[in-house]
């Protein structure tokens, strides 16, 4: 496994973690309030202090480009670059296009079987391979050799991640990892502790029995099916895998996957969180958010969600992944910025891409506390934007316990049967073992037809 | 003893539809009250039913996540042309199926009807990649060009050709028209319930229509209402005034529209029944 | 003055119609790439597929409450409306008010009414002393809720169609069921009914060919990735997510023949029976 992911990569971040007050909390709303404001103290990222915007050169490329993404809370900051970019660049416009995440797939193919896609468009993990082998996306090796961009500012899992039969596809504009959130306030209405680095999962599962309270509608945990914030970590905690390194087999079959996933059902079926049905009508960070629900797997990217809650953002704070016989991992992930194999305009949109990878969007990025930055000098200003919690479990997650998202070229096929199947066990309606028996078989035929 | 009993049963009759007023009308008032809470209030539990005072949030989040000016004239644009052109054409083709004896007469018109036999649904993936061969997606064009020629159109108004006199027609050639001044000056206006019944139906059809829109045009500049709405939707999970504003800022130009023409409406709705 | 009608509905209606039966005979992946002649696999895929199966029983489901209920409380409305009511016209135009908006509007705005932790009807409930539902996620009460939904919608409009037709007949009748002592009931039953049977009948197939492509309700009420989508998608919805969702665009072909065949089969099953119950005066 990587586990020289992300080496180097923020190493100041931790300090930053304890320089609470110096953010803004509205750092999500208003991205350009902490530019100004969170300038002061550090200097860990040294384009940090560099003058942003050049100005310096006007290019001649021209062009419209249209630009895809699902993450709402992204959009300020890409307000920002796109202003940017375009009073460098006078002769692009870019044309921001957010679908909302339940939409953003089936948009994004359709849009792509009638050419019509974005020129410039977010992709992920389970979906890399997708549009990269039917040359939908196109590869950008040339472009990132002639540029000035150097591929190790980035964490090597994501460019992996990225690299389909050899060829580049995709800058990483984020990275994420997962972590344990909870809500104070109930916590401390129980008199007791709150979860730290120390808890294991059987101490999760004791304090959610003691959190959950039926008479006022509190639950101790959110154990609805995720994969990302669910058991994609606990599956390799408890020794098993997705699929393996050979991407040749699914690991379905094991015992180890399949208690990766049961401890999320025995939650369940303890009553510990609200139905699946439930947290499928009112999302389960919305319930945490509304103060029913005391502990939230979640990546890091929820902070620009919560903080938005005035009443609720000070409510809640983040810790490590709890551990599983002595073992902690967190799944890593990130996002990146791929270009349309049929965009009229491939210089403009490179210039794109080249410009949201580089330095200032980078820096941008980081203040406007949407995701953590890719480029490793600026993830440090991520952290900073939310000083009230304890953002720098994610990085420190992300550098020494991660492992690397499960993909294959059929990733998206897959994803859809693992749903599908594992759904039903996490609404209690089929066990856990025939669902797994049905995946595994099914997983295994579509990894054979790669 | 009879009025008693008569009386008893007005006072249900207007018992039964009061309470039926009550039926249709709460989602719209729930919409409203709604549309201006805030997202706290939203989420009281019990719910609460007034605003506490009159909040504007819930609209500026719909301006600010959407460009929903944009998105009411794409709308008006392709429901205006599409029943502009359903009334031109299916008029012309309705009034020639009634009138006119041409060959393959009889072959064209129940192809025609066959067309009317087959659920919408059924053509969208090969309109799709016509639009796409005619490098239409994301555009205007694309939300109307399928929609513009209409077999249950045509089907409906030969049938109100089909109720005029001949002899109303014969008078005119006497009078000396010929058949295209005809056909405008006699028939067309003869006609008009029809027209009417015909503009309501598609101009609804157009205004509601959401699985074609939503598959040519992915763009929110280019979408109509119907997608924009199910967007908001999907953005907006957690913020109900803001998806309430959204849906209430859809409807309102529906309603403004139906209670200026209401008596059209209802007469137009009215005889499709008749006719149809 | 046929060709702008013919020629449009020849490039956009009975091209794609051969079309579509040819691609279902065909194997189209993701990015509408036809991968080749597969003979019936479409057709032999989509029997054995069990989502099939529970979206055809699933909107089955939906005409045989929709349809009924619609009509019942259609004419209901349209009696009592033509029983001489002061007010009329202001009833009329309340009435048709859900018919005229949008649809996918209205079922947002129901999708919040029947919120499970927050919505106004659990609220309701809830003051009643009775306990709260998750009426759109449980997969037993859901397909009801897009019922109702849908009910709501189509009463006010074909409740119009009703009235005039009930306006429509003659007022002789009536008068010469009063000389006879008729009572309300006797009149309704032995003269409004069966002279208004031609547009019941009209009705009807309307109700049914639209109850039978339901989609807007469901796509706007049902998460594509909530439990209850399998047990309320109807027919056209899983063509939807066939060949969008999932990108199997020759097996939604054949999903799309299906409905057509249904479609039809009800069609002409309905005009059949006319000749058993609809009264030409």
């Amino acid at each position: 496994m990587k586990r020289k992911l992300l080496a180097a990569i923020l190493c100041a971040s931790m300090a930053f973690a304890s320089l609470a007050g110096c953010g803004s909390d509205e750092a999500a709303k208003t991205p350009d309030a902490p530019v100004s404001e969170t300038k002061t103290e550090q200097t860990a990222a040294p384009a940090a202090s560099e003058d942003a915007a050049p100005a310096a050169e006007v290019s001649n490329l021209e062009g419209e480009i249209h630009y895809a993404y699902w993450q709402a809370t992204m959009t300020p900051y890409l307000e920002e670059c796109k202003k940017n970019f375009e009073a460098a660049n006078p002769g692009v416009s870019i044309v921001l296009e957010e679908t909302a995440w339940g939409e953003y797939w089936t948009k994004l193919e359709t849009a792509a079987s009638g050419g019509a896609i974005a020129d410039v468009f977010h992709l992920n993990g389970p979906n890399i391979s997708k549009y990269a082998s039917a040359g939908v996306a196109a590869p950008i090796d040339d472009l990132v050799a002639s540029s000035s961009l150097d591929l190790s500012n980035y964490p090597q899992g994501l460019i992996d991640l990225y690299t389909v039969d050899g060829k580049f596809y995709g800058i990483p504009m984020d990275y994420d990892t997962i972590g344990l959130w909870y809500n104070k306030e109930l916590f401390d209405a129980a008199g007791m502790d709150y979860p730290n680095e120390n808890w294991t999962w059987d101490d999760v599962k004791a304090a959610a029995a003691a959190l959950t309270n039926p008479s006022t509608g509190v639950y101790g945990i959110a154990a609805g099916y995720a994969d990302q914030a669910g058991f994609y970590n606990t599956v390799p905690m408890f020794g098993g895998y997705i699929v393996n390194d050979d991407k040749t087999k699914s690991g379905f079959s094991l015992p180890e996957t399949r208690a990766g996933i049961k401890c999320w059902v025995d939650l369940m079926e303890a009553g510990y969180s609200p139905s699946q049905a439930s947290i499928t009508e009112n999302p389960d960070y919305q319930q945490f958010m509304a103060g029913k629900i005391a502990m939230l797997f979640a990546g890091d990217w929820y902070a620009a969600t919560f903080v938005t809650d005035d009443s609720f953002k000070t409510k809640c704070d983040c810790t490590y992944i709890p551990t599983v016989n002595g073992k902690r991992v967190s799944v890593i992930h990130g996002k990146a910025n791929c270009i349309s194999a049929s965009t009229k305009y491939p210089e403009a949109a490179w210039a794109w891409c080249e410009y949201l990878a580089g330095p200032e969007a980078n820096e941008i990025l980081g203040k406007s506390g949407a995701a953590i930055p890719s480029h490793k000098d600026y993830s440090a200003l991520y952290f900073e934007s939310f000083p009230d919690y304890n953002m720098a479990i994610f990085a420190d997650e992300a550098q020494n316990m991660s492992v690397p998202y499960p993909t294959s070229k059929t990733a998206a096929e897959w994803g859809d049967l693992i749903w599908n199947e594992l759904i039903e066990v996490y609404s209690l309606e089929k066990s856990l073992d025939d669902a797994c028996d049905t995946i595994a078989e099914q997983m295994d035929a579509l990894l054979a037809s790669e | 003893m009879k009025t008693k009993k008569i009386k008893a049963s007005r006072i249900l009759t207007y018992a039964v539809l009061i309470g039926g007023v009550l039926i249709a009308v709460f989602p719209f008032i729930w919409m409203i009250l709604t549309s201006f809470k805030t997202n706290a209030e939203a989420l009281s539990i019990p719910p609460t039913i007034f605003p506490e005072k009159i909040n504007w949030e819930g609209y500026k989040h719909v301006f600010t996540g959407l460009p929903f000016v944009k998105i009411y004239l794409n709308t008006i644009i392709s429901a205006v042309i599409i029943v502009t052109a359903q009334l031109v054409f299916c008029a012309m083709s309705g009034y020639a199926y009634a009138r006119i004896n041409f060959p393959f007469k009889n072959i064209l018109f129940t192809a025609t009807l066959a067309v009317l036999m087959v659920p919408g649904t059924f053509f969208i993936l090969p309109q799709y990649r016509i639009i796409n061969r005619l490098g239409l997606l994301n555009t205007i064009p694309a939300l109307f060009l399928p929609n513009l020629f209409s077999a249950m159109g045509t089907f409906l108004l030969r049938q109100f050709f089909l109720s005029l006199p001949q002899e109303l027609e014969d008078a005119a050639y006497i009078d000396g028209c010929n058949r295209g001044k005809a056909f405008l000056k006699i028939m067309l206006p003869l006609v008009k319930p029809g027209l009417v019944s015909l503009g309501i139906l598609t101009f609804r059809f157009a205004w509601n229509d959401l699985m074609w829109p939503m598959v040519v045009n992915t763009s929110t500049e280019k979408m109509t209402l119907a997608p924009a709405l199910s967007y908001l939707q999907g953005q907006y999970v957690t913020d109900f005034p803001g998806v309430m504003a959204g849906a209430l800022m859809a409807v309102i130009p529906l309603i403004i529209i139906f209670a200026v023409f209401q008596k059209q409406f209802i007469e137009g709705v009215a005889h499709t029944g008749i006719k149809g | 003055m046929i060709a702008p009608v013919t020629i449009g509905l020849i490039i956009f209606y009975f091209y794609p119609f051969f079309r579509v039966i040819r691609d279902s005979f065909h194997n189209i992946g993701s990015f509408d790439r036809d991968l080749g002649f597969v003979g019936i696999d479409n057709y032999s895929a989509m029997f054995k597929d069990q989502e099939m199966w529970q979206a055809l029983g699933n909107t089955f489901k939906y005409v045989v409450i929709i349809v009924p209920m619609s009509l019942l409380f259609a004419l209901l409305i349209a009696v009592l409306l033509n029983a001489k009511v002061k007010g009329l016209s202001v009833f009329r135009v309340i009435y048709f008010l859900p018919a005229i908006t949008m649809s996918v509007a209205v079922s947002m705005v129901w999708r919040w009414i029947f919120n499970g932790d927050y919505g106004v009807l659990n609220g309701i409930l809830n003051a009643l002393g009775m306990s709260p539902h998750l009426w759109l996620s449980d997969k037993s009460t859901a397909l009801f809720c897009i019922c109702t939904v849908s009910i709501w919608t189509n009463v006010g409009y074909y409740m119009i169609i009703l009235l005039a037709g009930i306006q429509g007949i003659s007022k002789g009748y009536y008068e010469a069921a009063e000389i006879d002592g008729a009572t309300g009931f006797q009149k309704f039953f032995k003269i409004t009914l069966p002279l208004l049977t031609p547009t019941i009948f009209y009705v009807v197939i309307m109700l049914v060919i639209s109850t039978f492509q339901i989609f807007g309700e469901i796509y706007m009420m049902i998460d594509q990735k909530a439990v209850a989508m399998k047990y309320t998608q109807s027919i056209v919805m899983h063509f939807y997510r066939s060949a969008f969702s999932y990108s199997k665009k020759g097996y939604a072909s054949a999903v799309a023949v299906l409905l057509f065949v249904i479609i039809m089969t009800l069609t002409v099953f309905q005009m059949k029976m006319q000749k058993k119950w609809v009264n030409y005066e």
